[in-house]
């Protein structure tokens, strides 16, 4: 069995060693392209949003490369997402492809147990012993991208040649991706802070900062969103995104940090006193954590038409406006295109620095 | 104390009104129903929310602003989850959603009578009685569940006889009679669409007028229950509604061509829809064509569309 798994920013390194340590042979979809869109696109319902015409493309681009399994979670909430692998399946399967869908979900567990033991040859006590391979494999992984990953944050508005951080960036990562020992990670691990610390510095000397808050696919996923952490960082501002790809997998699959959202729910309650989905409490909670914290600005990805991020905007725009925290909504399909986002992105940044030189004198 | 309670003709009116006017009315409270959906309303509404909200929820904020001065209280449902054996119902997240969003677009408000009808966490009459836990006793609010209750149910009866919701209102079932040769047009789409002329345009006299006869349904419990016993079934209870409906329509009302109404950026209905198409479509051979309303959908559009869809079913009739 050939595995596809879905696509969202680093999300796949950590899955991809998942499921190989379980056994299965797993096809990782080439990255995210024009094209891809395109295909998902033209094979999605007209008004869905932009992550189920993406991890659409993507299917169909990992089917034909020849996988015979996709893997997508899947569950009930007032979100279209839980909804979304089933639908997709519907779609392909009338454009003639051949394949299993193995839906993550509570009530299904059972189906992704037998499965797993199936992958060992029947073998119960060697399947329980790779499940523990795969998650040790998969969480070494995992934390070795968010440390990476959060050390590029943080060198790149230093940093006096960008491309260069970026090509270091994209050198670490495509380490993580291809080694599989774990001394190997632990090493990558301790030494990217010194890695980027050793980059030519341009000598800012305060650079402004910007929570990244949404819906998890367009915050996660640089292809939707245009890459808005490298971007911003090139113009000299750190972002901070407040669910990365380590975090998602952590938040969604595993349900840790339950702190967080119970903090998150504290947080929002003046202004939104209800969960409905999309990351929105957390984007109030974050948008107002973040102004605790002294952020410069606040920046809202979502995708078009996202029901509960668009529900939610009146409330980030009141709580912005509340705590006197500079705030940019941007919402993201099909259609959006570069430089119209990086007009505003730059507007956005200027508007910082005034703000910035204003609390100065 | 009696107090004018200030209702949106809007959303959710249009199924659980009956209930809302029973349940204040025996509180002894005076309940202000706003106007239907005109022209003041939608620009109120547009200019106050997010250009990507969908159209009913729009207007919803346009009846609050109408209302909100002439009113004591205002209602403002939470309707979040249903348990139907043992699984869950959501609402859409806009109906999630929508005190907050209320609150976050009017800077006052009069006094909100907010019941969060939630029953993973409470069943419906103590979410009735908490709403009004200040005002009245709850002894008095535990009365006027049960009489809303069973006017509800007495409610639901009628607009499933009559085929259509607006007896809550006081206003006549339906318009004009469709002559008897008329092809059939199944439609589906909430009621607070189908129902509202300030929104759809009186979408189903469209329908007649263009020599269609309009089959609206409204599903039975034991349709909806099974559709919810379906694998994998959607989890929102009002599209397990329309799920239903367009199941009898389908297999039992033997009609021409589906008609399936929603409103631009409904996200549950990009879903729904997208099903029924496949269904209809691939599975019973039936023309189907969806119509999205937005507050810039212009009446000669919609016109010319129903006409020649109604053309096209006439012509395959023969």
């Amino acid at each position: 069995m050939k595995l596809a798994v879905p696509y969202m920013g680093t999300a796949p390194i950590a899955l991809e060693a998942i499921f190989r340590a379980l056994g299965a042979e797993v096809l990782v979809p080439s990255k995210t392209t024009r094209e891809t869109l395109e295909i998902g696109a033209r094979l999605s319902p007209e008004s869905m949003c932009v992550p189920f015409k993406l991890t659409l493309g993507n299917m169909v681009r990992s089917l034909d490369a020849g996988a015979d399994v996709i893997i997508y979670p899947a569950g009930s909430w007032s979100c279209r997402f839980g909804y979304y692998g089933q639908l997709q399946a519907e779609i392909l399967r009338d454009e003639g492809y051949r394949f299993r869908l193995l839906q993550l979900r509570q009530k299904r567990i059972g189906e992704v147990a037998r499965e797993i033991i199936a992958l060992n040859h029947g073998r119960l006590s060697s399947a329980i012993l790779s499940s523990a391979r795969a998650l040790r494999n998969g969480w070494l992984k995992s934390t070795t991208v968010e440390e990476v990953e959060s050390r590029f944050r943080e060198a790149l508005p230093n940093a006096r040649d960008a491309r260069a951080c970026c090509r270091l960036f994209d050198t670490l990562i495509q380490e993580v991706r291809t080694t599989s020992s774990p001394a190997a990670l632990t090493r990558i691990r301790s030494t990217a802070r010194a890695q980027f610390g050793a980059l030519p510095q341009n000598g800012r000397t305060r650079i402004l900062r910007v929570k990244l808050v949404g819906e998890s696919y367009c915050v996660i996923e640089p292809f939707i969103n245009f890459d808005v952490i490298a971007r911003m960082g090139e113009m000299g501002v750190l972002v901070d995104p407040f669910l990365t790809s380590h975090r998602w997998i952590g938040f969604h699959g595993f349900r840790l940090n339950k702190a967080e959202i119970i903090q998150m729910r504290r947080l929002s309650a003046p202004y939104w006193r209800y969960c409905v989905g999309g990351e929105d409490q957390n984007s109030v909670g974050h948008l107002l954590l973040a102004a605790q914290q002294g952020y410069d600005g606040v920046i809202h990805v979502h995708p078009f038409g996202c029901m509960p991020a668009t529900v939610v905007q009146p409330t980030m725009t009141k709580a912005a406006r509340d705590n006197n925290i500079a705030y940019l909504p941007l919402s993201l399909d099909e259609h959006s295109s570069e430089t119209g986002v990086v007009t505003r992105l730059e507007a956005f940044v200027s508007l910082l620095e005034k703000r910035q030189r204003r609390h100065a004198v | 104390m009696a107090r004018r309670i200030g209702v949106c003709r809007a959303l959710h009116a249009y199924h659980h009104y009956a209930f809302w006017r029973t349940f204040f009315l025996e509180l002894g409270w005076e309940t202000v129903l706003s106007p239907t959906t005109n022209r003041e309303a939608i620009e109120h509404g547009v200019r106050l929310s997010p250009s990507e909200l969908c159209l009913p929820a729009k207007a919803f904020l346009g009846h609050v602003a109408i209302l909100k001065d002439k009113v004591d209280a205002i209602l403002l449902p939470r309707i979040v989850c249903s348990v139907l054996r043992k699984d869950y119902f959501f609402g859409c997240p806009k109906a999630l959603a929508l005190p907050d969003l209320t609150r976050a677009v009017f800077d006052s408000l009069p006094m909100v009578v907010e019941p969060v009808l939630d029953q993973r966490i409470q069943t419906d009459e103590q979410a009735w009685c908490a709403a009004v836990s200040g005002a009245v006793p709850q002894t008095d609010a535990r009365r006027a569940f049960r009489c809303a209750s069973a006017a509800a149910q007495a409610t639901t009866q009628k607009t499933r006889q009559q085929g259509s919701p607006l007896h809550m209102f006081g206003r006549d079932a339906n318009g004009r009679a469709a002559p008897e040769s008329a092809v059939r047009v199944g439609v589906v789409g909430h009621s607070y669409l189908l129902y509202d002329s300030g929104l759809s345009l009186d979408i189903l006299d469209k329908v007649r007028d263009a020599g269609g006869q309009p089959v609206v349904i409204f599903p039975s419990d034991a349709e909806v229950t099974r559709e919810t016993q379906e694998d994998d079934a959607l989890n929102w209870y009002y599209e397990i509604e329309l799920l239903a409906a367009a199941r009898r329509l389908l297999e039992h009302e033997a009609v021409d061509g589906m008609l399936l109404v929603a409103s631009f950026a409904c996200g549950t209905g990009a879903v729904t829809n997208e099903i029924i198409h496949r269904a209809a479509v691939h599975k019973h051979r039936v023309p189907t064509i969806l119509l999205l309303l937005d507050e810039h959908t212009g009446e000669a559009g919609l016109v010319t569309r129903i006409e020649s869809f109604v053309d096209v079913l006439r012509m395959r009739k023969k």
